[in-house]
């Protein structure tokens, strides 16, 4: 087992794909080549994982490689949701596919299992697992099966739950639930206590040695903090590139728990123009203001799916420089 | 009983459509940035077609009131801070609890216009298409300047000034081009951090509308309780309406809140949920315009979606926007 260095390295999940496998699975299902699509995804993954190791990343992700999006992947594998072919809009000309919840699963919940399975057998650093957490599987998509928010949250975290002991089992030990719908809906304490409760029944028992991140990006975190903190995870990846004088301002006043950690996000994931190592620098700098270097783990804004592939190597590729960098300072 | 459209649409059909295609190809040809989107002859083409088919579809549903249509490349926050000078945008933000992002504004000084926005042009091009009311739906410089990172003199009264001038402006110009009806989106001062913002939204609001002669301004407030803001937000000079939500998770405090609906304001009640894929029945949709014009009078209240059908896939937002049209034209000629 490595012995992770000071302010460790990691990315949040999702990274570019190869243009041909992004068409691919935007076409109509009926129309996709699953075999091609299966090599394509399996040669995406290795690429990254290589990636990373040569970039430096001390915790590997596999990039999603193989998810159309991060919530339809979840809900049509496990058989309980069909995938709406009209696209809607989600920011700028990008329009995502939406599940719509039909039924209870009727497929294993275990599709994590095989690709971490293939990443581990490709990779020399340790590796993170991500998976799309109950709330946000509920929020991002229409549901016509259960009664009402509360008991759709509560059976995707019955199923998110089953995954995670499948690849705990397996000798996953850094797990990211990725919860970004939390920080939607602040003014509704019912919905946050909701996804709090969700995330608890997922956690509940996992074993010590299993570190537990989640994820949130673009939205008021200082409306969910310190209320966040209920959440059952050990690290908290945030999007702090560009950080709001509100979060810091608050976390002036609530300073956040010695006994938790902060993934950082030290580079903006929907600009594709690269930070230099200097502003990477004066961001981690300005975390070390608010976190020891025993919190803070090291990371992107967000997945970095939606930058060209050139420009997300070359973010990561500073993001490791800069943080070596304070890395040496601290020494 | 009226039917009017709440704003955009997404517009991707079982996978494909012509302005989708077109970006992709766009994309190729150029370093893809708004201000590349708003140059292309040829992009700027397919929207236009886009924006007919989005008028034609509208009106075949059944809607009385139509959205114009107009999909930009990027979101309308970019597209507004095109044609203000020297404006930098920053990354986008979730609006509101969905799942839709928009690029915020840096204000770092008081804003100035340079140029006309692109929604006028495109009400301008949508209402030489259609015979029905064409009734633009703007974000209101409210929810900009709380989205917008506010530095120096962009933080300012001067500075929110200056962009309720703005808006004040494309008022004027639609109204001049012939617009009867202009919404303003400004759904985020029900949240509770900002309803003390309240002054603000009506000093925006008066001013618009003191602009916009022979135009009528409806205030959109989606997503939300009204609660003790109905009162003072009847109370702005110059307001023609407002658009509450009457959804499941607003429904009784908003129909409660209609007990002191006084005036001849427009209630544009949203009574489609349009965050959701499952469409109203006729009969769910006449109980709640029951409930709305007991308190409100049916004479001045339309029918509409809660928010933009943008949020649907364009099959389902189609299917809820005739339900929608079916049931309140029936209900209106049952003289409800």
């Amino acid at each position: 087992m490595n012995q992770l260095p000071l302010l460790p390295i990691s990315t949040i999940g999702s990274l570019p794909k190869p243009p041909d496998l992004f068409q691919a699975e935007m076409a109509p299902l009926e129309q996709q080549d699953r075999a091609w699509m299966r090599q394509a995804q399996e040669t995406a993954v290795a690429d990254w994982l290589a990636t990373q190791e040569s970039l430096g990343i001390d915790v590997l992700v596999d990039g999603e490689q193989y998810r159309r999006s991060m919530t339809t992947y979840f809900l049509e594998g496990w058989g309980c949701a069909d995938i709406d072919p009209d696209a809607v809009w989600v920011l700028d000309n990008m329009y995502g596919q939406r599940a719509v919840i039909k039924r209870p699963a009727t497929e294993s919940r275990t599709l994590l299992l095989d690709w971490y399975q293939f990443a581990v057998a490709r990779a020399e650093s340790e590796l993170k697992v991500t998976v799309t957490g109950p709330y946000t599987l509920r929020d991002w998509v229409f549901d016509l099966h259960y009664p009402d928010r509360a008991a759709a949250v509560l059976a995707m975290a019955e199923y998110v739950r089953e995954e995670v002991e499948a690849l705990i089992a397996a000798g996953v030990r850094y797990l990211q639930i990725d919860e970004p719908a939390f920080v939607t809906r602040y003014d509704q304490p019912a919905e946050l206590d909701v996804a709090i409760e969700g995330m608890r029944r997922i956690c509940a028992g996992l074993p010590e040695h299993v570190t537990v991140f989640t994820h949130m990006c673009y939205g008021a975190f200082h409306e969910v903090y310190p209320k966040m903190l209920e959440l059952p995870a050990q690290v908290f990846c945030l999007e702090l590139a560009h950080v709001a004088p509100e979060m810091l301002d608050i976390l002036r006043r609530h300073p956040f728990p010695a006994d938790r950690g902060m993934g950082y996000g030290v580079v903006d994931a929907q600009d594709p123009r690269v930070e230099s190592v200097e502003e990477i620098e004066a961001r981690i700098r300005l975390a070390l203001e608010y976190f020891t270097p025993e919190q803070l783990w090291i990371n992107p804004d967000c997945g970095l799916q939606v930058v060209p592939h050139d420009a997300a190597v070359a973010k990561l590729r500073n993001l490791v420089e800069a943080t070596h960098r304070v890395r040496q300072a601290l020494a | 009983m009226l039917v009017t459209s709440s704003g955009r649409f997404s517009i991707v059909s079982n996978g494909q459509h012509p302005l989708r295609a077109a970006v992709e190809d766009w994309r190729g040809r150029v370093t893809p940035t708004p201000e590349a989107a708003w140059q292309d002859t040829e992009l700027r083409a397919v929207q236009a077609e886009t924006q007919a088919e989005l008028l034609a579809a509208q009106a075949d549903a059944g809607a009385d009131i139509l959205d114009p249509g107009y999909v930009p490349v990027y979101d309308e926050w970019f597209q507004m801070a095109r044609v203000v000078t020297d404006l930098e945008v920053a990354a986008p933000l979730r609006y509101l609890d969905t799942n839709t992002y928009y690029h915020h504004w840096v204000l770092n000084r008081v804003p100035t216009r340079q140029a006309e926005s692109p929604i006028v042009s495109a009400y301008r091009h949508s209402a030489s298409h259609t015979d029905r009311p064409v009734k633009p739906a703007l974000f209101g410089p409210y929810t900009i300047w709380t989205y917008a990172d506010r530095q120096g003199e962009g933080d300012s009264p001067e500075a929110f000034a200056a962009l309720v001038d703005m808006w004040a402006a494309d008022a004027a110009a639609l109204a001049a081009a012939g617009a009867r009806y202009i919404q303003i989106e400004e759904s985020v001062v029900l949240r509770p951090k900002h309803r003390a913002d309240f002054p603000l939204v009506a000093q925006a609001i008066e001013r618009i509308a003191d602009a916009a002669a022979g135009a009528t301004i409806i205030v959109h407030l989606a997503c939300g309780e009204i609660g003790d803001l109905l009162q003072p937000f009847l109370a702005i000079p110059g307001l023609g309406g407002l658009g509450l939500d009457f959804t499941d998770a607003y429904r009784d405090p908003n129909l409660a809140a209609l007990a002191g609906w006084h005036g001849d304001a427009i209630l544009q009640a949203g009574i489609a949920d349009a965050r959701s894929i499952r469409v109203e029945t006729e009969a769910e949709l006449h109980e709640t315009l029951t409930a709305i014009t007991s308190a409100a009078p049916a004479a001045t209240c339309w029918a509409a979606p809660s928010t933009a059908l943008l949020h649907l896939p364009r099959h389902a937002a189609f299917e809820k926007l005739a339900r929608l049209a079916s049931a309140a034209h029936r209900f209106g000629d049952n003289g409800a």
